[in-house]
């Protein structure tokens, strides 16, 4: 007989997991309360905010809208810096049995090279790194890194060129191409891809007559957008053989027995924990329910059986 | 702080607009002090997605209240509930106004902003003096004055702009023009009317506190949707607040 425990041991690389369930970036706060077990249970693992070079204030004006089974979000990464979060919650962190996953989002080549090397230092005390590549790069006149194939064989090869551990990829759906950037994510050394980030969206006050958010654009995400994050990992799956994580909208078991079956190694989640701290348990929960119910062993065993038509 | 189920006790209507949900939750009945809030959402609903904050008026036995005014969507669904109903309660989140530290308090409140205050009056009347001060636009509140008074247990001064209810004016009137050193003013209301009472009295606003309200997504700190300028930098509305200082908080940024 198979323990409960090890149906849904997730691996990705070194990176051992207890569930598929990972924390996506953005809503998980370094506050002590929050990393007490009871609150993770049923998580693999949690992705911190975004750390950068320098420290970011973050956007003024609304950074929330609510939008059809989905929200629109411009926090703009506000955070401390790299020096702050190896001071104030790295030392947190470490105290913590559940793996981090640090997540990194830079401007310029400059920042990368700068943000890893600080990390790559303590390397012994972070289990890994995901590069964030849906930010624009200043040296290339803003264009996001991901977007095309260059910026991101440009991101993930100055990443890989300094920080030796593990190494995610964060990639935008606002790529022209997605299987052709994972490709160039994954020749340039990428350990594993996440896919993807928010959908660019907006929304306008019509009471107001002006857009909502002050940089016009915002990030979408929610259960409204998991249909077009389960085609991008679809897509990706096709093209890359280094393990994909499905993220954007996985909000129940089901939409992560589909990113699975889709050739998925693991799911991220974001909004659902915004909604519902019980999520990844209950996510869990159900997939066990599933796999009982057709009679497979493991979660992996499922991994890309939706596939065979294709 | 945590994710239970809740089921609404009762519905009351107070006017045309506004409502008093009382709410089964022993986690929140047993745990929520005078300033905090829950967040508050249907389940297995992902339109609207994400709760709505709101605080915490009042606890009876296993149950809490919460008020609120139609202004959407879920607002109107919230309206709409029967005794019965499940909800999703979040909290109890952020920092409580805390126990009274002066001889005497004014509690200020704008409008809504009374229900954290009717809590706080509710729990301390017993060994503080307090002096509830209320405004409102204009007659048609009358009956949520009525309510106010009801459940407050405690006389109400009330402003109104259009001089119907109470005496005409706003809540600056119901104020002293100077706050002694062994009184404090702990208000809930519209950002003008928080700012317009700490300018009142510059040199004492740390013992004004002020709870704020914020668009919010998470209410545990995560998402950073609430952040406010303040004299320490960028703080969570949601668990760094809602109770703040008047005197940490940059007016002008809000």
């Amino acid at each position: 007989m198979v323990s409960k425990a090890d149906r849904l041991k997730t691996t990705i690389g070194d990176l051992c997991m207890a569930s598929p369930v990972i924390i996506a970036s953005g809503v998980w706060p370094y506050d002590e309360k929050m990393w007490n077990s009871d609150l993770l249970e049923g998580v693999g693992a949690v992705c911190t905010k975004a750390v950068t070079t320098r420290p970011r204030i973050g956007n003024p004006g609304i950074r929330l809208w609510e939008t059809p089974s989905g929200m629109l979000n411009s926090i703009g990464l506000q955070n401390t810096g790299v020096e702050s979060f190896l001071r104030d919650y790295l030392p947190g962190l470490s105290n913590v049995e559940l793996p981090f996953i640090l997540n990194v989002a830079a401007e310029s080549e400059e920042d990368i090279i700068s943000t890893l090397s600080s990390l790559e230092q303590v390397s012994d005390r972070i289990p890994c790194v995901e590069l964030n590549i849906s930010c624009p790069n200043v040296d290339d006149g803003g264009m996001l890194w991901g977007k095309l194939p260059e910026g991101a064989e440009k991101a993930v090869g100055t990443a890989r060129s300094v920080w030796k551990g593990p190494l995610w990829v964060k990639l935008t759906p606002q790529a022209f191409d997605i299987a052709e950037i994972g490709v160039a994510a994954q020749e340039a050394g990428a350990d594993a891809l996440v896919a993807s980030n928010t959908w660019l969206g907006m929304d306008i006050d019509i009471i107001r007559s002006e857009p909502v958010f002050q940089r016009t654009f915002a990030g979408l995400s929610g259960p409204a957008v998991f249909p077009l994050a389960l085609r991008v990992v679809w897509e990706l799956c096709s093209a890359v053989s280094i393990p994909v994580i499905g993220c954007g909208g996985v909000t129940s078991a089901r939409d992560c027995l589909a990113m699975i079956m889709a050739g998925a190694t693991a799911v991220e989640t974001g909004t659902a924990l915004l909604t519902d701290l019980n999520s990844p348990l209950k996510i869990c929960r159900g997939i066990e329910e599933f796999l009982d119910s057709r009679s497979f062993e493991f979660l992996k065993d499922i991994r890309g059986i939706a596939r065979k038509r294709a | 702080m945590g994710d239970f189920s809740g089921r609404v006790r009762s519905v009351r209507k107070i006017s045309e607009e506004i409502f008093c949900l009382e709410i089964d939750c022993e986690e929140i009945s047993e745990n929520a002090q005078p300033g905090q809030f829950v967040m508050l959402r249907f389940p297995e609903i992902s339109d609207p997605l994400l709760g709505r904050p709101l605080a915490v008026a009042g606890i009876s036995g296993s149950a809490f209240d919460v008020i609120f005014r139609i202004v959407g969507r879920m607002t109107k669904m919230l309206s709409e509930c029967t005794p019965g109903q499940s909800l999703v309660v979040r909290g109890p989140e952020g920092r409580p106004f805390g126990e009274p530290s002066a001889k005497k308090t004014f509690l200020v409140a704008g409008t809504l902003g009374a229900a954290p205050l009717i809590y706080a009056c509710k729990s301390f009347s017993k060994q503080q003096e307090f002096e509830f001060v209320l405004g409102v636009p204009d007659r048609t509140w009358a009956s949520y004055c009525e309510w106010l008074t009801e459940v407050s247990g405690v006389a109400i001064e009330v402003f109104s702009e259009d001089g119907f209810l109470g005496q005409n004016g706003n809540v600056l009137q119901g104020l002293p023009e100077r706050l002694e050193k062994d009184e404090e003013i702990w208000a809930c209301g519209s950002e003008k009317m928080l700012s317009a009472i700490c300018g009142k009295y510059p040199k004492d606003s740390d013992r004004i506190l002020v709870s704020l309200e914020k668009r919010m997504a998470c209410g545990y700190g995560g998402c950073m949707g609430c952040v406010i300028d303040t004299v320490y930098g960028k703080k969570r509305v949601c668990v760094d607040g809602p109770i703040f200082r008047g005197s940490e908080v940059c007016w002008n940024g809000l």
